[in-house]
């Protein structure tokens, strides 16, 4: 499950965000300037789409968002 | 749950004391008293009264909680706080829910929690003034932000709403040809009816920068004006465009923030130019992208400007907008907490603006603190009163 949440975000990434980046699940997000606060938002629609979840505003936070593998975490956790 | 007594609460130095820290006020509400944290504008009425008395000191948790458990306190406490401003930026930004449908809470440890969430019991001084900066992003819930982000995460986070959309309507109803009934018109509107009237404007040149859908321009053209609207966002010119028809405006796209991007505007050109709730960006961001063209974009409108001409810059006030509106509507009042370091406000200070005009070789001819018009009372009377004694934009006439 989570691997499979950890590819919709990398083809998300390489695909609307960044053509052709090669971010890897643990690179810090914000820090190396992969997304900023509106690639963010569209990233957290894609995935509430994609796996019909709704992630409140307790979720949204830095903590939760710095990598694409806590992101995947945060997804899986909410599709429990 | 029997009381507990003093042998059983550990007074440690491990053990955190609670307080209420010094920037709580309190003010009569519908139903209790309201504790009114002006920093953090966040609020939690009490019908409580003995809480509050007994919270004069620090106390530990257990204490707190011990407390409630063991006298009849009265409801306890509730949370009356939301976020106002998301009803439109010239609403009041008090952050204090005065129609409140929550629930009363009676529980120690959800009044304590409610307390600490809300800023009326700290626990950490130093924590808490580090909490007043600006966010690294709008995830970052280890700041409190300034009001642009705080507007900027109630908008994307909260609500999901595109702040473009949302912007325009606040300020225009749905059609976005008429101006809705706040005080964008009682007095912006209205001080723009009393200024550029026919036989102040007509067969002059205007330039309107930052013209958006070109509503001010319209009403600048009907007047007999040669109106030059520009702004950066394509979408907004041609709509200004299309609504305008033969009136006697022209549009064009032109990053304005860029700067050099004016240079296409002619010289020594127009009679007044209408620069108008954009300054403050220069200063501010709403993004964390800083602005750093703003003496040449004042630069290049002091050019375009004709000798004689009028560089008219409305900006939201620098002391007054964004101040909690308060008290009666007979007499309101306001409690300012900033001014020269803003950690919430977004506007600079007079001696940052009048800087900013000398560093572009302007000159300021006067200032206008624009009244709020008598309409105002019966659409929005705590505005028209707040408004009427703090004004709540202020207008530069600059001349080369």
């Amino acid at each position: 499950m989570r691997e499979d949440i950890i590819d919709d975000i990398l083809k998300h990434i390489k695909s609307v965000v960044i053509p052709g980046s090669n971010v890897k699940p643990n690179d810090m997000l914000f820090e190396s300037g992969v997304l900023d606060s509106f690639s963010m938002v569209e990233l957290i629609s894609f995935l509430e789409n994609k796996y019909s979840i709704r992630l409140t505003e307790e979720d949204l936070i830095k903590e939760n968002l710095e990598t694409i593998l806590k992101i995947a975490h945060l997804v899986e956790k909410k599709k429990k | 749950m029997g009381k507990i007594t003093k042998s059983k609460l550990v007074m440690t130095e491990k053990t955190p004391c609670f307080w209420v820290p010094q920037d709580v006020i309190f003010f009569l509400g519908t139903e209790g008293l309201i504790a009114f944290n002006v920093f953090t504008r966040s609020h939690v009425e009490f019908d409580a009264v003995g809480l509050i008395d007994f919270l004069k000191t620090p106390k530990q948790i257990a204490e707190i909680e011990s407390f409630i458990q063991n006298q009849s306190i009265g409801r306890g406490v509730r949370d009356v706080t939301w976020f106002s401003s998301e009803a439109g930026l010239l609403t009041d930004p008090s952050n204090l829910c005065r129609n409140p449908k929550t629930q009363w809470l009676s529980q120690a440890s959800e009044i304590v929690q409610l307390l600490q969430n809300r800023w009326i019991l700290i626990s950490n001084e130093k924590g808490y003034r580090a909490r007043f900066g600006v966010k690294q992003n709008i995830f970052d819930n280890q700041h409190f932000g300034n009001f642009h982000q705080q507007l900027g995460h109630q908008l994307r986070i909260v609500k999901r709403e595109n702040p473009d959309h949302w912007w325009a309507r606040q300020k225009y109803k749905d059609g976005k040809e008429e101006l809705q009934d706040n005080l964008y018109k009682f007095i912006q509107y209205s001080f723009y009816q009393k200024h550029f009237k026919p036989e102040n404007v007509c067969g002059k040149k205007i330039l309107d920068v930052g013209c958006g859908t070109g509503f001010y321009s319209r009403h600048l053209a009907r007047q007999g004006a040669s109106v030059t609207g520009i702004d950066p966002n394509p979408e907004y010119i041609e709509r200004a465009q299309s609504v305008a028809g033969n009136l006697g405006a022209n549009f064009q796209v032109i990053d304005i923030a860029a700067g050099d991007s004016l240079k296409v505007l002619p010289s020594d050109a127009f009679d007044f130019i209408i620069f108008q709730d954009a300054l403050m960006f220069y200063f501010v961001p709403y993004g964390n992208k800083k602005l750093n063209t703003r003496k040449t974009v004042l630069t290049e409108l002091k050019r375009a400007l004709k000798f004689g001409g009028i560089l008219m810059v409305m900006e939201p006030h620098g002391i007054f907008w964004l101040q909690p509106w308060l008290g009666g509507m007979e007499n309101p009042f306001t409690i300012l907490t900033e001014y020269a370091f803003k950690t919430y406000g977004v506007t600079p200070t007079l001696s940052q603006l009048s800087e900013a005009f000398e560093e572009a070789g302007l000159k300021i001819k006067r200032i206008h603190e624009p009244p709020v018009s008598d309409q105002a009372k019966s659409f929005e009377p705590r505005g028209y009163a707040i408004s009427r004694q703090f004004p709540q934009w202020w207008v530069f006439e600059l001349v080369k």
